[in-house]
């Protein structure tokens, strides 16, 4: 899985190509992540429009994440997951747990909420 | 469904063959005949299944083996993974989309597969390990 990082005032739009399955994209997930809240980053968008798919893996590595954020204080919030990825989310019910954006404009301006 | 298997592989248990099973899932859902979205789901099961097999039942030592064939007769695909592992217990999965449960990080892997497929069986032979059954059916 292919990580740019951009950065928006406070807010770090983490963009991902790939797939997030075991034992390579949930590990850059997890080590893209874990390194913005050690850089001392707090409010990150994972763009997800570049994911084709998830397993069950890679979904736990984003709730995980979610974790981290809420154990730093921070915010992790979604945006643009396709449609695989979206019918996953739902499936599993994370669809109320992430607050997921279909802009990214409207994105950022939640961060400053 | 009493079709022998028509197609076999064996991997050592590492997390890296996943793919490799996940992909060989991939053309038996095209050689079946499924719509791309339906054939997504399948191989996903097949992926999730695969998962479980070199984690938790063989805990990753790649000298234990999984097994992945497929059975394609008139009206279903059907894949039976084995592992070489002490079993794990399906039963006492609790539901993942619970609230009480949606921050578990793990634990959504039989949901998908029960999700995915027509049918999800699974049967611990002592001694030999576990066998898990996904069965799909074809449409007429």
């Amino acid at each position: 899985m292919k990580v740019t990082k951009r950065e928006y005032g406070d807010v770090t739009v983490v963009d991902l190509k790939g797939k997030i399955t075991i034992g390579r994209g949930d590990v850059v997930l997890r080590e893209t992540v874990e390194q913005l809240f050690d850089e001392g980053r707090r409010d990150v968008l994972l763009n997800l429009a570049g994911v084709s798919y998830m397993d069950s893996a890679g979904i736990g590595e984003l709730v995980a994440c979610h974790k981290r954020a809420k154990d730093k204080n921070g915010r992790l919030k979604l945006l643009n997951p396709s449609g695989k990825v979206y019918d996953l989310l739902q499936l599993t019910k994370l669809d109320e747990v992430f607050e997921t954006f279909t802009d990214e404009k409207t994105a950022l301006v939640s961060f400053n909420n | 469904m009493s079709g022998k298997p028509q197609v076999q592989v064996v991997v050592g248990s590492r997390v890296e063959y996943v793919d490799a099973l996940h992909a060989v899932a991939e053309e038996m859902a095209k050689l079946a005949g499924l719509p791309e979205d339906e054939g997504f789901h399948f191989a996903l099961a097949i992926r999730e299944a695969a998962t479980n097999a070199v984690t938790h039942g063989n805990g990753q030592d790649p000298a234990k083996q999984v097994t992945l064939s497929f059975a394609l007769d008139g009206g279903a695909l059907m894949a039976i993974i084995c592992d070489q592992g002490e079993g794990f217990n399906f039963e006492g999965a609790a539901d993942p989309r619970l609230p009480e449960n949606r921050f578990k990080t793990s634990g959504r892997g039989l949901l998908l597969m029960r999700s995915f497929v027509d049918e999800v069986t699974y049967q611990h032979l002592p001694g030999k390990g576990t066998e898990v059954r996904l069965v799909k059916r074809l449409a007429n």
